[in-house]
């Protein structure tokens, strides 16, 4: 396991805050058509700050979709964030803070686009920005184990993934594809591999 | 006049409601046939031009069509030249206004200054009037004549729409508790593989069920049909009199009912009422839509949460229903 920073007091209210959050983000209609099952675990526990990265890692937007990709390292997801997505190119895990069973996580993030919900539909506007954005995470029975994983979008409010049927862009010549471009070009130029 | 004007960005939600009633809280007798012309307003010259382009129109369930265009901003035209409106040329079937001078910017992309602006047509080929928001009426032009009100020039008529009373806002809740489990589907708007959106059978999301309760509750009164649902983001995001037009009042938390609609983030509902512990209740269709990544899911449709979280406050809207104007 990893070692992990110092408890602070103030990250463990935060942490109790989201777990909360994600709690109460799952509980109003649980009876109907319940949640998908965890899928079986075999073996320890991933520590949380390698299921970060691969979380991140997954939402690169130039990943194919696919539906399930994120089961394994993602839950609380939640219809009311669905309003904000930046479009993934690189990122850097700055720290993974635990208390208990929950933790915040704060990575430094690439991203080409940043797409919102308008009154007309999906508009994405490109534009290479770097921020440093924080999730919570959360220890979560899976099978016999536990297994750490990101809970709902970034506190400073947007999601990773892939939404939109039709999305419109910004400024006039960009695209989606323009957008994954970039993303190779940035990982290019970092000497990382590209991401498919 | 000022010819080069910079072109300012403007995000325009233009419903075309063809052959349907006017869609706005301002009174307006339902038209039957064209042309026919009401103006609301003296013509001050102090007209706006636009182009609308990139429409895409859909049409809904009720057969109602709801179009979608940029909608740009260009220099003034020449004094007395007026606007040049066109038969409905676009290939996908919405409205176009040419005249654009060269040099026009695709400058979409938000802003500050985003303007909303209701095209109202009645009948194909009947022509459409552009209306600025704000601004004067446009007098008729050509043989194109139609009626088209904005929901500030209904404002200036002011009295022709008024708040649900505590007993409709009762009947709204009641329809909306007692209609039943919906099946969540965005109909593979977001992307994914999901049921198409189906209101008479109870398929659609969070926003699709507040708007059945609501015309359902209210019948005829409350004039808004499929093509002007609001979703979560036009909640948040349209000026209070573009809510009015579309058949809702922003109300304060601490002059919610039930009844009235409450909305938080992405999620919408039938206000309930608060609980001695914090909550407040709505009465939701819950699930989540289906993306790229993520397949539907559907949640009892039922009571939910809408108290602050994550930073997320719930917002309030109370249904106006239509009353005969004071100048009709």
């Amino acid at each position: 396991m990893i070692q992990l920073p110092p408890t602070r007091t103030a990250s463990f209210a935060l942490a109790a805050l989201a777990l909360a959050a994600c709690v109460e983000a799952q509980s109003p209609n649980a009876a109907k058509r319940s949640l998908p099952h965890e899928s079986a675990v075999v073996g320890t526990s991933v520590p949380p700050d390698s299921q970060f990265a691969r979380f991140l890692s997954l939402a690169i937007a130039t990943r194919a979709p696919r539906v399930g990709k994120f089961s394994d390292v993602y839950e609380c997801r939640d219809s009311e964030a669905l309003k904000d997505v930046r479009w993934l190119a690189d990122y850097r895990i700055l720290s993974v803070h635990t208390t208990g069973d929950s933790a915040v996580a704060t990575a430094q993030v690439t991203t080409v686009a940043r797409q919102h919900d308008g009154a007309t539909g999906w508009v994405a506007d490109a534009g290479i920005r770097v921020d440093t954005a924080r999730w919570r995470m959360r220890n979560v029975a899976a099978g016999a184990t536990k297994r750490w994983k990101v809970c709902g979008d970034a506190m400073e409010h947007f999601g990773v993934f892939m939404l939109g049927r039709t999305v419109r862009w910004a400024p006039a010549g960009s695209s989606a594809a323009t957008a994954k471009a970039a993303v190779d070009s940035i990982r290019r130029a970092r000497g990382l591999a590209l991401a498919r | 006049m000022n010819m080069r004007r910079l072109p300012v960005r403007i995000l325009a939600l233009v419903g075309v409601i063809a052959l349907g009633p006017v869609m706005s809280s301002c009174a307006d007798a339902p038209l039957t046939t064209p042309p026919m012309v009401r103006p609301l307003a003296p013509d001050t010259g102090a007209r706006k031009m636009v182009v609308l382009d990139n429409c895409d129109t859909t049409t809904w369930y009720d057969g109602s069509t709801k179009t979608e265009c940029d909608v740009h901003d260009y220099p003034d035209p020449p004094p007395g030249s007026g606007p040049v409106v066109t038969q409905p040329t676009d290939p996908k079937g919405g409205p176009v206004i040419t005249g654009a001078p060269p040099g026009m910017e695709d400058d979409i992309g938000g802003g500050s200054d985003e303007v909303h602006c209701d095209v109202t047509s009645f009948g194909a080929g009947a022509g459409y009037q552009l209306l600025p928001t704000p601004g004067p009426i446009l007098p008729p032009h050509g043989p194109f004549v139609s009626d088209a009100i904005t929901d500030d020039l209904c404002n200036a008529v002011d009295g022709c729409s008024r708040e649900v009373s505590a007993g409709e806002s009762a009947a709204l809740l009641s329809y909306a508790q007692n209609d039943g489990d919906w099946i969540y589907t965005q109909g593979g708007r977001q992307g994914g593989s999901e049921p198409p959106v189906n209101i008479a059978a109870r398929y659609g999301d969070c926003t699709d069920f507040t708007w059945n309760a609501t015309i359902k509750a209210l019948g005829s009164a409350w004039p808004h049909a499929y093509a002007q649902k609001l979703s979560t983001s036009n909640f948040h995001s349209l000026s209070d009199i573009m809510l009015e037009g579309r058949g809702y009042r922003r109300i304060g938390a601490a002059d919610a009912r039930p009844g009235d609609i409450v909305v938080r983030a992405g999620h919408a509902g039938v206000y309930v009422g608060p609980s001695y512990d914090g909550k407040v209740w709505g009465w939701a269709n819950n699930g989540l839509p289906a993306t790229p990544d993520a397949g539907n899911q559907d949640y009892l449709t039922g009571r939910y949460n809408f108290a602050n979280r994550n930073g997320y406050a719930p917002e309030f809207f109370r249904p106006l229903v239509r009353i005969p104007c004071p100048t009709e």
